[in-house]
């Protein structure tokens, strides 16, 4: 978080300074079966945030000691380009927060996926941030979801992924990059689409018990609509049937 | 590597000895280019250029910076690539792979050699110059990663625009002057087997060539080259594919300044 | 009346295979994408691995030689397992590509072979999604039976998504099975694929 010295006034007449109003999302485009090489894909604009995610398995396990002899491993890798933000030029590779996150986004899928189908296999989810714009991980994993669905791979329900955060004492879906600086507090989530489980949840800055419920009712509302664009992708490959 | 299998090598080269190719090209036919330019608006630059089936990105960050201690008047290029996991079953997580470091090197090369950018031109105050970072990465690999990124940094850099330095900050909001492009490199890569040449391999086909070698030229000279693989060449065949390489970039290039 | 169906969506409970379905909180739900029948009441997956059965034809290459089996790469979850054949002449080796029928399913997704032919060393191999299998197929291999005849090759499909093909016309063989591929879940296609064919040949 920013220092809050400088910190511009984030919400005027009760819209946000991109003229959102406290629920409402950027705009989302999602393209689903983009690569050719991967099992699955999909590509995914969320306001400036620019993600592909890609899907390969399930596969032979390497190193082979890491294998499960009763269930598929998931392997998760998220990392932002160093071309991904506007400031400075970042490095490439995984730092500690990226690796933090792929745990996390593991975890999500670790829910949904049916990993007793594939005993002793693998199965890699790679999500990469072209470009940054504030709530990443939940964008990464909206993507990452449809590419595995495009993969193929067995999964009991659908996820979705949104921020809530807390801009100028209120509560917003889908908190952005000036926001996320500057916000009173931020709590990225993973829901399930059938029945609103929570698969990911972090949260850091300060909130009341009402306003984190606030916060999941806002998820819930936001998700009926990320829920319909991610089923729109996945149709979209298949125009004609 | 997954996939090796005895089929392969035996079948590309029986076709090539009747002028075939698996996927019914010209021996010297480059596959479809297709370059989307300012893909990115948090970078500099950036361009996503796809060759056949083969797809990269590159981006461009500029950031002020000292100047090496033996270029105090010029600013820095560098360009990096990265070989992600999720463009082919083959690529691993990890630090670069020597294939990944190799594919840098030699496209910087090219660029550098080729003065493409004007680095007097980064020269902002005494101890400030422009840093120019290309990084590339490929996002779905089938062959030929020297000549797409080749296109794809050049694209890059060629719409990539400086923002603006006062009084010890960057504004980079303010990004209204271009970076100086003084010439337009592209390389043409060649593959070998027995006594056959072709031009851009695909995946399959590179995975059973003999030898590879890139050459840069900017249609004029030749500005770098890179021979690959076990496998050798003989002096006539080299002078034959500059020969191709040079005539070649005016078609590549073509693309490159649309 | 036929839909697709995503993960998670919510199914009849009275399927009649409940292949591809599972329970989520006290209904039956798909777990794949794919197309579901309500006349026939079941589901065809559009994506996904492959899973073997006793007895289906498959092709791989040889990733590995031990002493008593061979592992083949099928492209699956997991190497398949060759026995080796002591009475046969074709001792493996790796690169080799082969085909073969699954004998039996060992820990749920293993597939044990005990018998291999080499596939003929002049074919050309190719991987196609096996879930597009079915589609190059077609009913009763009619659209295999159609791609060898327009283009003289002699294609050998293993349900793991392998396909080897020898012959004359490899090239136009392989352009009508990408074809396939990309536009599998349309209507209409062994037309489409003669049209193409035809077409080549002038």
């Amino acid at each position: 978080m920013a220092s809050k010295i400088n910190k511009p006034k984030l919400i005027h007449d009760g819209k946000r300074l991109d003229g959102r109003g406290p629920d409402e999302l950027r705009e989302i485009k999602i393209e689903a079966g983009i690569l050719k090489n991967a099992n699955g894909s999909a590509y995914l604009e969320w306001g400036k945030n620019r993600i592909i995610a890609a899907v390969y398995g399930p596969k032979e396990v390497m190193p082979k000691h890491f294998a499960d002899p009763n269930a598929a491993i998931i392997k998760c890798r998220y990392s932002m380009a160093p071309f991904s933000s506007l400031e400075e030029h970042g490095r490439s590779g995984q730092n500690r927060r990226a690796v933090e996150i792929s745990k996390v986004i593991k975890e999500v899928f670790e829910n949904v996926v049916v990993l007793n189908e594939y005993p002793n296999s693998e199965i890699d989810i790679f999500m990469e941030v072209l470009q940054s714009d504030g709530s990443t991980r939940a964008a990464c994993i909206n993507a990452a979801a449809v590419a595995l669905a495009s993969a193929g791979i067995p999964m009991k329900d659908m996820v979705y992924g949104v921020s809530v955060g807390k801009v100028d004492g209120e509560i917003c879906v889908d908190v952005d990059m000036l926001e996320d600086n500057y916000s009173d507090a931020d709590m990225p989530l993973a829901i399930s689409h059938r029945d609103d489980r929570i698969l990911l949840l972090q949260m850091d800055g300060d909130m009341s018990n009402e306003e984190i419920g606030r916060g999941f009712d806002m998820a819930v509302e936001a998700g009926k609509k990320i829920r319909e664009l991610q089923r729109e992708a996945l149709l979209a490959m298949y125009k004609g049937v | 590597m997954s996939g090796i299998n005895t089929l392969k090598g035996a079948y590309i080269r029986s076709a090539l000895k009747e002028g075939k190719r698996n996927d019914s090209r010209e021996q010297f036919q480059m596959r479809e280019i297709e370059i989307n330019r300012e893909v990115l608006s948090n970078a500099e630059g950036s361009a996503r250029a796809r060759l056949g089936n083969t797809d990269v990105i590159a981006g461009v960050k500029v950031v002020v910076e000292e100047p090496h201690s033996d270029t105090p008047e010029e600013g820095n290029l560098i360009v990096s690539a990265e070989l992600l996991p999720m463009a082919s079953a083959d690529f691993e997580t990890g630090p670069p792979s020597p294939a990944a470091i190799e594919l840098a090197r030699v496209v910087d090369r090219g660029i550098r050699a080729g003065s493409c950018v004007d680095l007097q031109s980064l020269f902002i105050e005494k101890g400030k110059v422009y840093s120019v970072y290309v990084d590339i990465y490929v996002l779905d690999y089938d062959g030929n990663l020297f000549d797409v990124c080749t296109i794809a940094a050049m694209s890059a850099l060629m719409n990539t625009r400086l923002p603006k330095y006062s009084d010890g900050e960057v504004d980079r909001k303010d990004r209204s002057a271009k970076l100086k492009i003084d010439n337009v490199v592209s390389s043409a890569t060649f593959g070998k087997f027995g006594g056959d040449i072709i031009l851009d391999m695909n995946a399959d086909e590179e995975q059973a060539a003999d030898a590879r070698i890139t050459i840069t030229t900017d249609g004029k000279v030749v500005r770098a080259m890179q021979k690959g693989l076990n496998g050798d060449f003989s002096i006539k065949e080299v002078e034959q594919l500059v020969d191709i390489a040079l005539k070649k970039n005016s078609e590549i290039t073509g693309h490159i300044k649309r | 009346m036929k839909k697709i169906i995503l993960p998670g969506d919510a199914l009849p409970d009275d399927l009649a295979v409940a292949h591809y379905t599972c329970i989520n909180n006290g209904s039956v739900v798909s777990k794949v994408v794919g197309v579901y029948d309500d006349e026939r009441k079941e589901i065809v997956p559009l994506e996904g691995a492959w899973h073997p059965r006793v007895g289906s034809s498959i092709v791989g290459i040889i990733a590995s030689v031990g002493r008593n089996t061979c592992s083949i790469d099928l492209k699956h979850s997991s190497y398949g397992i060759l026995v080796n054949d002591k009475m046969s002449r074709y001792s493996p080796k790796v690169g080799d590509v082969i085909e073969s029928v699954v004998r039996s399913i060992e820990r749920k997704n293993v597939p044990v072979m005990d018998r291999a032919r080499l596939i003929d060393g002049s074919s050309w191999l190719v991987y196609v999604k096996p879930s597009k299998i079915p589609r190059v197929l077609g009913r009763n291999n009619s659209m295999l039976k159609q791609i060898e005849e327009l283009t003289q090759t002699r294609i050998i499909v293993g349900l793991n998504g392998f396909v080897a093909i020898s012959g004359k016309g490899i090239n136009p063989a392989v352009a009508s099975i990408r074809k396939i591929e990309s536009e599998a879940h349309t209507s209409g296609l062994t037309d489409k694929i003669k049209d193409m064919l035809l077409s080549m040949k002038e």
